[in-house]
């Protein structure tokens, strides 16, 4: 799996940013892309080649849901959505990450 | 659970492959445009805006494949494409193809009619409620017990039930102007509801019936034309009035199997009929118990109905499944499967010959395909994928060998459910296509797809690129032991073999049929009449009912 061009990027961390930012509500690829950027204060850039791979195994793993709608600007795009499967997910795997966090913190401050 | 719906939505992306396609391009066109957009509003003319767009975006070629990676599996659509290769290559050319399917089809339609074969005859279910309870019981060391047995037998209540029924029993039908002999079963009053035997239309006989008649649905296909008012119809049978209560369904397995299939079914009418015993076990009974039960019971009935010499009734008891493997040990019919066996020995050498007959094909075309084998190899294939093609392409053949092989076994099949063979009991064979034999035949495609195309395939991409390209035929002359002769002799011996022992059964076949008997048999002519035996007798049938319950 390809991970997105970031130093020190946690593995499977892709996977939660997308579960979290379509937790709000359904989105196009580019606007996933787009919020990841502002909600990290342009600190994560997602690649266009990480993020659609990345969509469509997430659909595989029945996650999210795809459908096509119209966009803000009018034109033709897929929206993704948040499945109950993909919730359960998105919890799961937020509950690992502060763990993992609070581990690697843990070891920092005893150091 | 996730991950088969998760096969799902993969199988369900194979299906749509060419849409996903479409939609992914949109999707790359959507994105690339929205960025444009967002750039032109920040300023940038729309053309270079949509320039620059593109080039943040990166490769889509590359995007494109990863995006697929994520639904595709790969040996599928590899096999798939493998697949479509070797049915283009088979096309090219008709002759090695259809030669090729043949062999396969005759080899593989005949192991497959045998299977069925076997399977009717030794694992048949019998057509009656939950077989696994019901037992064969036989008392005595006898296959039949009187009527007037089987009653005390059933009132000392050692089983759920026990019900009787004799498969040698003859009638003569009275039609008008005609007399027929009928294979028939006179079965005891509770026969049909204990066993659980259904009916097409109509009713099972109901116990303390008399003089009712239950047909087969051959005989009233056959005898009755299929007559729709067939119910409330009276038969006269044996010089008796016998009123038809129900019809059976066309599928109707006896317990006795084999295809046994009697004409009618109507109640004993006398206490010292003969009937072979069948009984319901209770829930939980082992068999050691059931014996004893039964032996208990034998030397009550010994003081009842005393054997003749002595002999008891609790001698020579047995108890034997009616269905599964378990019966064909318990009745003791080891050598009739060991036949069967035997037979499937026979067939199995017949694909084996057929298998060797399209390895030497594939193995000759290999050579003449030699060049184009060359050139995918110099051209950068594996051998391994090499290999895998040439095997796709056995694999089509076999797969397409089969499928000729099950016209050809419904056929046959077709054809003995039909025949009515030349025996003096009433063989009615219901061979129906199931999924035994359709995971039966599958493996034969498998196996055959190996065992033709393996050897051939490897001997093909043997040697590498350098020896390939050389365009020669090369080595196979000089050598003494080279494949194509050890196919040959294989399946020489093979044949050999076959041809051997099908020309020693049928030469056994013959001895056994012109056996001089000691006597002439030039001048003597063998006729069967059935006489009713009440109506030559009186005197002794009177003299027998006395015992009579």
């Amino acid at each position: 799996m390809q991970e997105p061009n970031i130093p020190e990027f946690l593995p499977g961390t892709l996977y939660l940013l997308i579960l979290r930012i379509l937790a709000r509500g359904p989105l196009h690829g580019y606007a996933i892309s787009r919020r990841i950027k502002e909600h990290s204060e342009e600190t994560l850039e997602i690649e266009e080649g990480s993020l659609y791979p990345a969509l469509n195994r997430m659909l595989v793993k029945g996650w999210l849901s795809a459908e096509w709608g119209v966009s803000e600007n009018n034109r033709k795009a897929r929206f993704y959505k948040l499945t109950a499967e993909g919730r359960r997910q998105l919890e799961r795997e937020s509950r690992q990450f502060d763990r993992l966090i609070r581990a690697i913190q843990l070891v920092l401050r005893s150091a | 659970m996730t991950r088969l719906k998760e096969i799902g939505r993969r199988l369900f992306y194979l299906g749509r492959r060419q849409n996903f396609n479409r939609e992914l391009d949109d999707e790359i066109q959507f994105h690339i445009e929205t960025r444009a957009d967002e750039l032109e509003r920040a300023g940038v003319p729309r053309p270079e805006a949509l320039a620059q767009a593109g080039r943040e975006f990166g490769s889509p070629v590359r995007m494109r494949e990863q995006t697929r990676a994520a639904w595709q599996i790969k040996w599928v659509e590899d096999l798939l494409s493998d697949l479509r290769y070797a049915l283009r290559a088979l096309a090219r050319s008709p002759g090695f193809a259809a030669a090729a399917i043949f062999s396969l089809a005759l080899g593989i339609g005949a192991n497959t009619t045998m299977f069925s074969l076997t399977m009717e005859f030794l694992f048949s279910r019998p057509s009656c409620r939950d077989p696994e309870t019901l037992r064969f019981i036989q008392i005595g060391g006898n296959s039949a017990a009187e009527v007037r047995d089987w009653r005390f037998l059933r009132n000392a209540h050692i089983f759920e039930d026990v019900a009787g029924s004799f498969e040698e029993a003859e009638a003569n039908w009275r039609n008008g102007e005609d007399t027929y002999r009928l294979f028939v079963m006179p079965v005891t009053d509770n026969f049909f509801n204990m066993v659980g035997v259904s009916v097409a239309f109509g009713r099972a006989i109901q116990p303390g019936e008399q003089y009712t008649v239950v047909l087969s649905n051959g005989f009233w296909q056959r005898r009755l034309a299929g007559d729709p008012n067939v119910l409330g119809r009276v038969l006269v049978l044996d010089g008796r009035h016998y009123t038809v209560v129900g019809v059976l369904p066309r599928e109707t397995r006896t317990l006795l199997g084999f295809g046994f299939a009697p004409e009618l079914y109507f109640p004993v009418l006398r206490e010292d009929e003969l009937v072979s015993l069948v009984a319901r076990l209770p829930d939980g009974i082992t068999r050691p118990q059931a014996i004893a039960r039964l032996q208990a019971t034998c030397k009550e009935l010994n003081k009842i109905h005393p054997r003749s010499q002595n002999d008891s009734w609790a001698n020579g008891i047995r108890v034997a499944r009616v269905a599964g493997l378990e019966r064909l040990d318990e009745l003791g019919l080891g050598p009739f499967a060991a036949f069967f066996v035997m037979l499937m020995i026979v067939v199995g050498l017949v694909l084996l010959i057929a298998c060797a007959n399209v390895s030497s094909l594939l193995l000759a075309r290999a050579s003449s395909r030699r060049q184009e084998l060359a050139i995918r190899l110099a051209i950068g294939a594996g051998r391994g994928r090499i290999v895998r093609q040439l095997l796709a392409e056995s694999l089509l053949l076999a797969l397409l060998g089969t499928s000729a092989g099950f016209l050809l076994n419904t056929w046959l099949t077709g054809l003995m459910n039909r025949t009515q063979l030349p025996v003096p009991v009433p063989i009615q064979l219901l061979i129906r296509p199931d999924w035994r034999l359709l995971i039966y035949s599958t493996c034969l495609a498998l196996i055959s797809a190996l065992v033709a195309g393996l050897v051939p395939a490897l001997k093909a991409t043997r040697g590498g690129v350098s020896e390939a390209l050389k365009f020669q035929q090369g080595q196979v002359g000089n050598q003494r032991w080279t494949l194509r002769n050890a196919l040959v002799i294989g399946q020489l011996a093979v044949s050999v073999v076959l041809l051997t022992t099908g020309f020693l059964f049928i030469r056994n076949m013959t001895k056994a049929m012109t056996m001089h008997p000691g006597f002439d048999v030039d001048n003597t002519v063998w006729a069967y009449v059935r006489l009713v035996p009440e109506k030559y007798f009186p005197n002794k049938v009177t003299g027998r009912r006395k015992y009579g319950g």
